[in-house]
């Protein structure tokens, strides 16, 4: 048999390529007893889990009371809360005040004062209306912020469903005590608010003494 | 001289090197599917313990809620008031102010400002 002139070559060839074949095994075999070491641990996690909530279903059955408990107390809390703000709000404060004092956030009071108030921000202080009914008449009291102005007001007749006395020019600001420059902004306010409020789908018009809103 | 390389034996050797690994790798592959498989089944089981003690104790702390709800709801407005009232002394408002604001008697808050210490 004629002897191989590279054979000296192909050995060593086949002798680091052995080598490497190891080392790719020991590679391949340390990475599967990783992954399988990690899946253990994962598993003594979970049981020893399991067993601490089987040994402590009391403690947790109370925790679970508890913290039910506790969100149910806070939407109460936070029921009484919102009906205070209703209160300070109707009263004039401001929506600093009322957070400050019923510990709602501020963005909660402004909701609460555009939604039972239909206030209107006017610069920096809001505009709302409030209702007195006495039977046949009443009030539309005017609210901006602590200042409140009460307008008269009656079932009208013919036309005229109702009737809301203003003051004239002339005596709007002694009767008042706002500014004459604002009575038209105030007096439109209100004869859309109230529409709006009250008597839905109806006609108002703004004259010299009243606010007529019409059948 | 070297002797002629024996490649039948070689390619049996890194056979065998291969095969004994990939058998060895598969062992703990499998060994850690079912480890893991465990872990799943006792994290299910935990789950559904908690979430049946959650559920019960839940319907407990509702249903204590529900039959205490005007007491409850009473000391919470009380809790509410005093606090406000507290606040409002705090800032230099008179008894009477806080009575009319809060509509509560001025007893009230001044009996919720000697409690917070204020007064």
């Amino acid at each position: 048999m004629e002897k191989n002139p590279h054979a000296g070559e192909y050995a060593e060839i086949m002798k680091k390529m052995l080598a490497e074949s190891r080392a790719t095994a020991r590679k391949m075999k340390a990475g599967a007893l990783k992954e399988r070491q990690k899946a253990a641990a994962v598993r003594e996690e979970a049981r020893l889990k399991l067993e601490e909530i089987k040994a402590n279903t009391s403690k947790y059955a109370a925790e679970f009371e508890e913290n039910r408990r506790r969100e149910l107390f806070g939407d109460i809390r936070e029921t009484i809360a919102a009906e205070l703000a209703d209160l300070l709000l109707n009263k004039g404060e401001s929506d600093g005040t009322v957070a400050g004092l019923t510990d709602l956030p501020e963005q909660v009071v402004k909701e609460r004062r555009k939604k039972w108030f239909g206030a209107e921000l006017w610069g920096d202080e809001y505009v709302w209306l409030t209702y007195k009914d006495l039977g046949r008449g009443g009030y539309v009291s005017f609210n901006k912020y602590k200042y409140i102005y009460d307008f008269p007001w009656e079932f009208g007749g013919g036309d005229a469903l109702v009737v809301i006395e203003v003051p004239t020019e002339p005596h709007w600001e002694a009767a008042t005590g706002l500014p004459l420059s604002e009575r038209a902004e105030i007096l439109e306010y209100m004869g859309r608010r109230v529409t709006d409020e009250k008597a839905r789908g109806h006609r108002y018009e703004v004259k010299h003494d009243s606010i007529v809103i019409y059948r | 001289m070297k002797p002629d390389p024996d490649f039948e034996a070689y390619a049996q050797t890194l056979r065998k090197i291969m095969d004994d690994a990939t058998a060895e790798a598969d062992a703990l592959a499998a060994e850690a599917a079912a480890d893991r498989d465990a872990a799943a089944a006792d994290r299910e089981t935990a789950y559904d313990i908690l979430h049946e003690l959650e559920m019960t104790a839940g319907r407990i702390a509702e249903n204590y809620v529900e039959e205490n709800h005007k007491k409850i709801a009473a000391d919470i407005r009380q809790e509410v008031l005093a606090l406000a009232a507290v606040r409002l002394l705090n800032s230099g408002y008179s008894t009477d102010y806080i009575s009319a604001l809060l509509e509560v008697s001025p007893e009230f808050a001044a009996a919720a400002g000697k409690k917070s210490g204020l007064f």
